[in-house]
């Protein structure tokens, strides 16, 4: 039996002047900052969507858990750790 | 085919400020020539259709534009990122809030020094109290705060008080760049140019900084070109990803390809953005890398710094084709580490003045400097300079 995933009670949220947008020429997911852009996937914009900074990161997985993304807890985690060390999110809003 | 991601507008050369670096060309576009708040749209929109993501509205001081909401708020619309480069100087409460309600994403504020002496004189005006307001506006109108310090010889040593500062304003982030030596900063090289050690104690600085800060605050570092030991991947290449546009409408690849003599840039009066980016001798002269010649041609690293800068290959060596000279394998390479090692101190800092209507065609004359050079003053830094 696989153990429960300790709770993550953490509320990322995309750093002020961070926000996800779409590229004109491809209709792909864009999150765009000061300095730069990051083309994402589907998947990696509907994890970013949801990190609103209500949400717990436990919340988050669970919601997702749902739907056709298949995003696992370990590839929402680290998304957020990514984004997190390149001063796009923080962890808690 | 490359497709743009950013485009630097210059909205206005005209500044208050009147700093030695500055990377605004020598001679710059006067404000009877600045496009219109609809010529801007257009080159907006034209850009956005390109694929053009990131718009930078910059300067000189675009708050010296009276329409600048208006451009803001177009540039929004059309769903363009906005960041405002500038000196805060102007950006009051009431301002601060209509650039918020038009779109502006996020404000990067020049500060000059954690000194206040300091920063006064570099800037050539009392301009402190105007970047607190500016900072303070911006934050309580809930838009993301950069503060922007040019690092030079005069003040790298106060990287500590400089990131202290730059928390206590609130900004987000804190971009530490070193000089980079183009036009009036490359007239003011060897004035501005810091020593070895200074640029090896400033790494061991942004390091401290960083560790002490945590990652809620970031501090980006841009490096002191001259002391690397690799060119820096200019623009990430020719005509590659970027377009800047001047006040009187001219594109360019890099704000600072308007020195390269020779360059046949073109106006967007002239033709569409679309054929400028692609087809314009401006922007085709240095894409890819068939322009190299050696040691660039066979070097293994021809894709990962594209020779360095072309700008400021034209500066040092007169000729764009040429190996940028920060390369250790450039045959000019001596030119830098002859700058970087010299002694003897400029001693009269160019100051950066305002365009000035050109002469007439009847009137054509060499640039007299004569009118900005009058007199000196000691500005507190150990040098001296024109008022």
């Amino acid at each position: 039996m696989i153990a429960p995933a300790p709770l993550n009670l953490d509320r990322p949220a995309l750093r002020r002047g961070v926000r996800l947008s779409t590229d004109p020429q491809t209709g792909d997911p864009v999150l765009l900052f000061p300095e730069g852009a990051l083309l994402m996937n589907e998947t990696a914009a509907r994890i970013v969507a949801i990190c609103d900074g209500t949400r717990t990161v436990t919340s988050i997985v669970n919601t997702l858990s749902g739907e056709y993304t298949s995003a696992s807890a370990d590839d929402i985690v680290e998304l957020i750790d990514t984004l997190v060390g390149q001063y796009l999110m923080v962890r808690n809003a | 085919m490359h497709r743009p991601f950013g485009l630097l507008a210059e909205l206005t050369h005209r500044c208050p400020l009147h700093c030695a670096y500055c990377s605004n060309p020598v001679i710059g576009v006067t404000s009877a020539d600045e496009m219109s708040t609809g010529q801007w749209i257009s080159v907006f929109d034209q850009a956005r259709a390109l694929g053009v993501l990131q718009l930078h509205l910059s300067g000189g001081e675009p708050l010296l534009r009276p329409d600048l909401t208006e451009l803001v708020s177009g540039a929004s619309r059309l769903g363009l990122y906005v960041n405002l480069v500038t000196s805060g100087v102007g950006l009051d409460a009431a301002r601060a809030a209509d650039l918020a309600a038009a779109g502006l994403d996020h404000v990067q504020l020049s500060v000059q020094d954690s000194d206040v002496a300091a920063a006064d004189a570099m800037a050539q005006a009392r301009v402190t109290t105007h970047k607190r307001h500016a900072a303070r506006s911006v934050v309580d109108n809930g838009m993301a705060l950069t503060v922007n310090v040019v690092l030079h010889r005069h003040n790298i040593e106060r990287i500590p008080a400089i990131v202290e500062l730059a928390v206590a304003l609130g900004a987000d982030r804190l971009e530490l760049a070193n000089t980079q030596y183009y036009g009036w900063g490359f007239r003011n090289r060897s004035a501005l140019l810091p020593t070895r050690r200074q640029v090896a104690e400033a790494e061991v600085s942004v390091a401290n900084a960083r560790a002490a800060v945590g990652d809620s605050f970031e501090i980006l570092y841009v490096l002191a070109d001259y002391h690397e030991s690799f060119p820096k991947p200019c623009m990430h290449g020719w005509g590659a990803r970027h377009i800047v546009v001047q006040p009187d409408g001219t594109v360019l690849p890099c704000l600072a390809a308007a020195e390269i003599t020779g360059l046949r840039a073109e106006r967007i009066s002239d033709r569409s953005l679309a054929e400028i980016w692609e087809l314009s001798d401006a922007f085709t002269r240095f894409r890819g890398n068939a322009w190299m010649k050696e040691p660039c041609r066979s070097c293994s690293r021809r894709d990962v710094d594209f020779g360095g800068c072309r700008c400021q290959a034209f500066l040092i060596t007169g000729d764009a084709t040429r190996t940028d000279p920060v390369c250790p394998l450039s045959p000019d390479h001596h030119v830098v580490v002859e700058a970087v090692d010299a002694q003897t101190r400029q001693t009269v800092l160019a100051r950066r003045v305002n365009p000035r209507p050109r002469p007439s065609a009847g009137d054509v004359r060499p640039l007299d400097r004569s009118h900005h050079e009058r007199t000196t003053h000691d500005d507190g830094m150990g040098i001296s300079a024109q008022l």
